[in-house]
């Protein structure tokens, strides 16, 4: 039978408000992560410098070396800085009919994803992330180049959980 | 070939010159293995279209790289032809799948064989039942007779004119100011004395005749520039009209280069319009159906120009309708000039007045800053956003005007974001995106961009 057409006006107010959820934070381990990652840039950054100095020759130029290293030290700091305070940022949840993910300290984000626009999913996870158990989940909606929503520090049975629930829900939009 | 050319005409006056000779050797060589690798790239290009309905493509030689496209993923098929391709009687067949910002597969083949191909690509992703595709339209007589009964607009010489007129000379002063620079490095490679004379000449035309050789140079490149501005237009919109289809439009339009286009309706994602300072004076704009499946290059994007009101309302009705002025609008908070005051113009100002204790050319830089605040100041005033069940209306713009139309539907995902300033005081901006790019509205209250938000997922969610 034919469902009757009906056209009712919508109260703003009992619209589900983003704003209000509790997100879950990702795992603590994640931290860690973020921290190998902090050394392993900033080595080879340490290293790209030790390099620099040797080429220009700036060893025996004692002030420009100071200032140089006391920048680099600096912004090295400022990194580490960020990163452990949008560790403390990084959350989601997942709604009946959207995924979220906030994240950022510096620009802060809180993306939304509605699960009836998203065309894949896929999880991944990097040497240190596999450390700890951990995956990064990717959500793809259509024409997009790259991925629209990537939740990183998820562990890898709830990353599944989310793409498995993810992928059932786009099988109910096509059926 | 053009490293030879450049090289015989710049050729120094000097007998002999083995630095020259030299050259000559380089740029003959160059075009030889530049022929060569074109030559391979002909040779190992390949392409079939399989039994499980796809597209395959092999390439290269070094690296070999074999592309496997289904049919049915196809979004577009685009027809391209330069003036090179016109002339030697070919044409390019861009393939577009969702999911890359570029074509896929780019094959030069006759037209009659790129026409042939569309067509049976075309017929099986429709046995295929899938979604339909955007192609470009056959120039065979049928179809121009068909374009012709369904014209909705073209340009006159009078609207080309007003185009012209309106363009942005700025652009293509810059264009001038960058061909001249190519110009002068390209002589510089081929020899460095003809190079050295040209610089001194300029510089002696500069200095030497004081105040009026330096007006009578500005007044020469203001006039260049107008006239490069106004045959990019003729150039891009001569021979300019749309058409209607049952599922879409057809566009044709350009001189010498000319590029056909079909939008199909239930592909675009948004409407755009907009204007410069000078053609939203004398009501002119251009307008962008922006549809999923569109090769991205810049040489296949096609404004639509609109000289007649009329035209752009009568365009617009077929995605939606323009909610400029119709209720109250969203507006951007007071606190965005304060922002762009803070980082745009009091430190730049801060470091040009320092620098010219230095030198005191570096006063010359202020003129920046006081650009950016009167532009900030401007968008302040024009940024708004109207919503209605259906759509979201955007109005940005500093000296001109953007318009953005965007049906809830259509969107992707959506973000709210805050930089330390914008949390300090409740503010955020808000990002929709589309399959075909994002659109933002900056320095919201934080309860509207919020409210905006929840609006938006509850549209697309319930698809009502």
């Amino acid at each position: 039978m034919q469902m009757p057409f009906t056209n009712l006006t919508i109260d703003i107010n009992s619209i589900p408000a983003v704003e209000s959820l509790f997100l879950k934070p990702v795992e603590k381990d994640y931290k860690k992560v973020m921290v190998f990652r902090w050394a392993l840039r900033w080595a080879f950054l340490f290293v790209l410098l030790l390099v620099s100095v040797s080429v220009f020759e700036l060893g025996k130029k004692y002030v420009l070396i100071t200032v140089i290293s006391g920048v680099f030290i600096l912004l090295a700091l400022f990194d580490l800085l960020t990163r452990n305070l949008s560790h403390k940022k990084m959350s989601y949840a997942v709604r009946e009919h959207d995924v979220i993910f906030r994240k950022g300290w510096l620009i802060q984000t809180l993306g939304v994803c509605p699960t009836k626009t998203i065309q894949h999913c896929k999880i991944s996870s990097d040497l240190f992330e596999r450390m700890y158990n951990l995956a990064t989940l990717s959500l793809y909606t259509a024409g997009s180049s790259g991925a629209d929503m990537k939740i990183r520090g998820l562990n890898k049975e709830d990353a599944e959980k989310v793409r498995v629930f993810v992928m059932n829900k786009q099988a109910g939009y096509d059926e | 070939m053009w490293p030879i050319i450049l090289l015989l005409i710049f050729k120094s006056r000097k007998p002999e010159s083995r630095s020259e000779d030299l050259w000559m050797l380089v740029s003959i060589g160059l075009s030889l293995v530049v022929f060569a690798l074109t030559w391979i790239s002909y040779w190992f290009f390949k392409f079939n279209i399989d039994d499980e309905q796809k597209l395959n493509i092999e390439k290269g030689l070094i690296q070999r790289q074999k592309i496997s496209i289904p049919i049915k993923n196809i979004q577009a098929i685009h027809l391209r032809q330069s003036w090179l391709h016109r002339l030697l009687g070919l044409t390019e067949l861009l393939i577009d799948s969702p999911g890359t910002q570029s074509a896929e597969a780019n094959i030069s083949l006759t037209k009659a064989q790129a026409i042939e191909l569309k067509s049976y690509i075309f017929d099986m992703k429709a046995g295929l039942g899938s979604e339909s595709l955007v192609v470009d339209e056959d120039a065979s007589a049928n179809a121009r007779q068909f374009r012709e009964d369904m014209l909705l607009f073209g340009l006159e010489p009078g609207d080309l004119i007003k185009l012209g007129i309106s363009a942005n000379h700025f652009r293509a002063f810059m264009i001038l100011i960058a061909f001249a620079y190519g110009i002068l490095q390209n002589i510089r490679q081929v020899s460095e004395t003809s190079y050295t004379e040209a610089s001194s000449q300029f510089l002696d035309l500069l200095f030497s005749n004081t105040m009026a050789g330096i007006v009578m140079l500005s007044i020469g490149v203001v006039l260049i520039s107008i006239l490069i501005s106004f045959t990019r237009v003729i150039l891009r919109y001569a021979n300019f009209r749309i058409n209607r289809r049952d599922n879409g439009f057809s566009i044709k339009t350009g001189l010498i280069e000319t590029k056909e286009k079909v939008i199909l309706l239930e592909k675009i994602q948004y409407v755009k319009w907009s204007a410069n300072w000078l053609r939203q004076k004398m009501a002119l704009y251009e307008l962008q159906l922006v549809a999923i499946g569109e090769v991205v290059e810049d040489d296949m994007k096609v404004n639509i120009p609109i000289t007649q009101v009329g035209w752009l309302h009568s365009l617009i009705a077929y995605y939606g309708i323009s909610l400029r002025g119709s209720t109250d609008a969203l507006r951007i908070s007071n606190r965005y000039l304060a922002f762009r005051l803070i980082r745009f113009v009091l430190i730049p100002a801060a470091i040009c007045i320092a620098l010219s204790f230095w030198n005191l050319n570096f006063l010359w830089g202020l003129g920046l800053p006081a650009y950016w605040s009167i532009s900030a100041y401007l968008f302040l005033k024009k940024a708004g956003l109207y919503l209605n069940d259906e759509q979201v209306h955007i109005c940005k713009g500093n000296f001109g005007t953007e318009d953005y139309l965007l049906k809830w539907q259509k969107i992707q995902s959506v973000q709210i974001r805050q930089n330390i300033y914008q949390r300090r005081h409740h503010l955020a901006t808000v990002v929709f995106s589309t399959a075909t790019g994002a659109i933002t509205m900056p320095f919201l209250n934080l309860a509207d961009a919020q409210r905006l938000v929840n609006i938006a997922l509850f549209k697309i969610e319930s698809g009502k």
